[in-house]
């Protein structure tokens, strides 16, 4: 378009310019011929000082606003929990370097640690507080940068090592495990995936589902919401005749995967059609990106129906659909009920497992549960950043961390996975030394 | 040209006032300034030399790294209809049908009314109006995508589901076009935004090929009786025409590319479905959502050969409507 | 093209006239019907994202780093300076890069096979979609070095900034007057010292407006950003780490499910339109009417 301008009459020409120019010109003309400063270059000089101005505030900005807000459950983690009582002292030591806890090993003093993490949606909003009470409480050198990017996202980045750790609600497969050599699983916080809706109902109480129900949801053959597997599900509560408006996520997600796993235990129609992972071709709906875009898409479309992480429905104050489990009954979604049934009593050894679907003889187990892995490679090449990778998990699994997750309504991993989650952290090494013994 | 200095290659080249130059006083002084001179373009030229390392890197780089995916799926990839990233399976035809259909809606709607705001402006808006509404309509093709991705999740989507889609699904749903169920989030409400982002761009570039248009033609047709109309009909619009045209296919290769917007209003869907309420996915939106997350090579390197498609889409898009734009210029 | 009219209305008898006025006065109509349509969505979102934006700023939105999700009272302190950090390294490349293409082309830009490759590739770079641009600073910045980083942020936003600024200052040198290049050069003063002393100072608001051009056209843009500056919740020093960035804030935000987010999206976009806003203002400011035909 800029061409068609050049026919632009010239006559549209600088007049006042002249004058200055004609200035110029003499300057030009006695000035040597080394003194010549191109505009450009002054240009660029200018923005240099701009950027020399931005970068200097930054760390100031970062200083104060990490020095001056202190979130009340990582305050309050700090002063209460015994294993890690040292915290107090050393979150109160001006440099923030001296975050040397005996329980933790040492973290390197000093110098400054961002440690950068992606993957799982599921987990981003404990983790993300579990780094901010760690960075504020324990080692104030240490920044965990997390993006929620899904759980194939997270696979995919920790495989290429664009990132220090992934974070998946999906194990990975063997093909993936082959494509990284040497990573582990790490078990961070299990937590139920709830059913959630957007529409306006006569009773102040959530609707309930059968396993059966949402998989016809799913597969597209339950297209409204007064369908009679509904209203089986919940009689006494009268069903508009909306469209079902199913969502699901279209990004690789470890939330799918434990939704689907959960399809494929309870259908063999879904199991062979659709099948698990972290992204499987869904027969219907409307795709979304993480947690927040399904919980967001529910949240805008009305007849919308979605599953999310539990924080994800509770703090959106999504309702919280109840499903059945194998023993029949409807049962809330709840840190308890997610707990029960990550009651395992073995885990494998590369600790890859599944907890949807508990058997029959499980009461009141919540179905639809996962669990989070944290994905780190046990060969690091940066000690400071494996020290400071190994002391977040032993501290995110620890009475504190726990406390936080419990706030953040996610059921803490049990006692024998814990004591399992530490013989593996001592995998980790650095040029051959653990890391942690 | 060899022999001759650089000032006087320069001086041949000018088309400007003078025909002939008397040699410079300081032309044969030490060959100082000539060697200025030589040097002073020679840097000139590496600069603009990085435009054509920009674009041939970027052409080198995604046929490289997309060269993955076409080894293994050939022509396949482009009529391949399943997108299934566990079975490593990779056909890109739900997305370009996205991308086609997306555009072709935004480009039905954006062109004629695009013509025609810039033909009000040019010829009707009173003097007063004409420069903030131009002025608004320069603005607003400079707002960033992704605002009106938020507006469109936000207040469109929910003003189409309930206005004009539940409309056309009770009276027209006997079209398999307009089919419901309808949420507002769907290949129909992706191209009215895609229209909304185009149109300031299909009348600027319209404008500005009118306003070529000579004023003698002009002042002749209106000296003749005729209606102000009919100077735009029989004067401006075959004057302009292969600019309009030209504009079009610019707004489109706009469209085609448009990225943000969509992503948050079509629903990512990879489908082929008729019906225009259906979710559906773009090119430019399947790349967006999945590259950071793409776990194998193949998977990557498929959507680096999207990326390829849609490159070369645009490349032609431009060419062609480059030398329209142009066209018009010259004809003057 | 006059047969037409000829040929339509080639008897002037009022029945004709009226006909004639008639269709004049609805097609008037359909064109101020046009103007209506496209601005009233367009005023729409404007007025939109102005006043709702407006009202969801506060202190924290500027000064606070995003918090968890769910929690309240974060801000965008984080990206404001990340997007600072990539604009001004795109400026620093794309800037000088720019113009001195832009002054090649316009000084030794005709008749040269180079220079008119030069051009039209530069115009064919305009019309590159974004994404496709993150895409090619992926496999080029991010791939290789195995990091998201600032760097490649703001060399994805640099090569979008390139063409803009080129061509801009290509068209704007061309309106120096010749005679003003011929009086330095009949002082005896060598060619390029002409150049870089005369032409570009005289056309420096022109530049000016092609530099602010490229900031608009650049600011917002948040699919080059996706998988090259890809985000973060903390600042971010290190230029080779992933950074922070306004437009991608808001994607995330837009499509999260929290109303507090909601809030800062609309907040961030009230900021960059404001931005937009300011720019558009500047380049009429700089213009002032002089290169109004070019930019």
């Amino acid at each position: 378009m800029a061409s068609a301008n050049r026919v632009v009459n010239r006559r549209v020409v600088l007049m006042g310019i002249a004058g200055a120019a004609g200035t110029a010109i003499l300057t030009a003309c006695g000035g040597s011929a080394t003194s010549t400063p191109a505009p450009a270059a002054t240009a660029a000089t200018t923005s240099a000082a701009g950027a020399v101005a931005t970068a200097t505030k930054a760390p100031a900005a970062a200083t104060s606003s990490t020095g001056a807000t202190v979130s009340s459950p990582a305050a309050a983690t700090a002063a209460t929990t015994s294993p890690v009582a040292g915290t107090t002292a050393a979150s109160s030591a001006p440099s923030g370097s001296a975050a040397v806890q005996p329980t933790f090993g040492a973290i390197a003093g000093g110098a400054n640690i961002q440690l950068t993490g992606a993957g799982s949606t599921f987990i981003n909003p404990l983790l993300t507080t579990w780094a901010q009470a760690f960075n504020q409480s324990i080692a104030k050198n240490i920044t965990i940068n997390y993006q929620s990017i899904g759980s194939g996202g997270g696979i995919q980045q920790i495989t290429q090592k664009t990132v220090d750790f992934g974070a998946s609600d999906a194990p990975l497969t063997d093909d993936q495990i082959k494509a990284a050599p040497g990573i582990l699983h790490i078990p961070m916080v299990h937590g139920p995936v709830v059913p959630t809706y957007n529409l306006k109902l006569d009773v102040n109480k959530p609707l309930q589902f059968s396993g059966q129900t949402l998989v016809g949801i799913y597969f597209g053959t339950i297209t409204k919401w007064n369908d009679k597997a509904i209203a089986a599900d919940n009689p006494g509560i009268t069903l508009p005749s909306t469209d079902i408006a199913v969502v699901y996520r279209s990004d690789g997600s470890g939330t799918t995967s434990i939704w689907v796993d959960f399809f494929s235990k309870i259908s063999k129609d879904w199991e062979s059609k659709v099948g698990r992972g972290t992204s499987v071709k869904f027969p219907t709906g409307i795709g979304a990106k993480g947690n927040e875009g399904v919980a967001g898409q529910v949240k805008q479309v009305e007849g919308g129906i979605g599953y999310v992480e539990l924080a994800y429905a509770l703090e959106n104050k999504l309702p919280l659909s109840l499903v059945k489990n194998a023993a029949g009954e409807f049962i809330p979604p709840t840190v308890d009920s997610a707990s029960k049934a990550a009651a395992l009593t073995s885990y494998p050894d590369d600790l890859r497992f599944s907890i949807t679907n508990p058997a029959a003889e499980v009461k009141g187990a919540y179905p639809i549960t996962g669990t989070t892995w944290v994905l780190p490679f046990t060969q690091q090449t940066d000690k400071n950043k494996a020290d400071a990778l190994v002391s977040f998990i032993r501290w995110a699994i620890s009475p504190a961390g726990d406390e936080i997750a419990r706030s953040k309504n996610y059921p803490p991993i049990p006692a024998p996975l814990k004591a399992k989650v530490l013989e593996k952290l001592k995998l980790i090494t650095v040029n051959g030394v653990p890391v942690y013994k | 040209m060899a022999g001759q200095s650089p000032r006087r290659q320069w001086w041949a080249g000018r088309q400007m006032g003078i025909a002939a130059i008397p040699p410079m006083p300081q032309r044969r002084v030490g060959g100082m300034n000539v060697r200025g001179d030589a040097i002073f373009r020679s840097v000139l030229a590496v600069f603009a030399a990085i435009i054509l390392v920009i674009i041939g890197l970027m052409l080198v780089m995604v046929v490289t790294q997309s060269s993955e995916a076409w080894r293994k799926f050939g022509l396949g990839f482009i009529t391949g209809t399943e997108w299934a990233p566990p079975f490593s399976k990779f056909g890109a035809l739900p997305y370009i049908y996205g991308t086609v259909i997306t555009s072709v809606i935004a480009l039905m709607l954006a062109a004629p009314i695009g013509v025609g705001c810039a033909v009000f402006i040019i010829e009707f808006a009173p003097a007063w109006l004409r420069s903030p509404v131009s002025f608004m309509v320069e603005l607003l093709a400079a707002v960033p995508s992704v605002v009106f991705g938020l507006w469109g999740i936000f207040v469109f989507a929910p003003w189409m589901r309930n206005g004009p889609d539940k409309f056309l699904v009770s009276h027209f749903s006997f079209i398999p076009l307009f089919k419901g169920p309808t949420f507002g989030l769907g290949v129909l409400s992706a191209g009215i935004i895609l229209a909304i982002i185009i149109v300031p761009y299909i009348t600027s570039v319209t404008r500005e090929v009118m306003l070529l248009t000579p004023t003698n033609q002009r002042e002749g047709m209106l000296a003749l009786g005729a209606t102000r109309w009919e100077v735009i009909r029989y004067v401006i619009l075959p004057f302009a025409r292969s600019g309009i045209v030209g504009g079009s296919i610019l707004a489109l290769g706009r469209a085609l590319g448009e990225t943000m917007a969509v992503t948050m209003i079509i629903g990512n869907r990879a489908q082929i479905k008729p019906s225009l309420f259906a979710q559906g996915a773009t090119m430019s939106s399947v790349i967006a959502n999945e590259f950071a997350e793409a776990a194998t090579t193949l998977y990557t390197s498929s959507l680096i050969a999207i990326a390829l498609l849609l490159l070369v889409v645009a490349l032609i898009m431009n060419v062609l409507g480059r030398l329209l734009v142009w066209s018009v210029a010259r004809s003057r | 093209m006059a047969t037409g009219v000829v040929r339509q209305y080639g008897q002037f008898t009022p029945k004709v006239m009226r006909r004639r006025r008639t269709v004049n006065v609805i097609m008037i109509g359909v064109f101020s019907v046009c103007a209506i349509v496209i601005l009233i969505p367009l005023v729409h979102i404007l007025m939109y994202s102005l006043i709702k934006g407006a009202s969801s700023l506060n202190v924290h939105f500027f000064t606070k780093p995003p918090q968890p999700p769910g929690q309240p009272g974060g801000g965008v302190a984080t990206a404001l300076v990340g997007s600072g950090i990539i604009l001004v390294m795109a400026s620093l490349i794309g800037i000088p890069t720019g113009i001195l293409a832009g002054v090649y082309m316009a000084e030794y830009g005709n008749r040269n096979a180079f220079a008119t490759t030069v051009r039209f590739v530069a115009d064919i770079l305009l019309g590159v979609p974004s994404i496709v641009i993150g895409v090619f600073i992926w496999t080029l910045l991010v791939r290789p070095f195995h990091s998201f980083s600032a760097i490649a942020g703001g060399v994805a936003l640099a090569v979008m900034m390139i063409p803009t600024i080129s061509r801009t200052t290509e068209e704007v040198v061309r309106l120096v007057p010749g005679t003003l290049r011929e009086a330095s050069l009949a002082l005896g003063i060598p060619y390029w010292k002409t150049v870089m002393r005369i032409t570009v100072p005289a056309a420096r608001s022109g530049i000016g407006t092609a530099v602010v051009l490229a900031f608009a056209r650049v600011g917002g843009e948040t699919a080059p950003l996706l998988f090259t500056a890809l985000g973060n919740n903390f600042f971010q020093k290190d230029i080779r780490r992933p950074i922070d960035a306004l437009p991608l804030r808001l994607f995330n935000y837009a499509i999260g499910p929290y109303d507090e987010w909601h809030r800062i999206a609309w907040a961030s976009a009230f900021i960059l339109v404001f931005f937009i806003l300011i720019l558009m203002v500047l380049i009429r400011r700089i213009a002032r009417g002089r290169f109004k035909n070019v930019v």
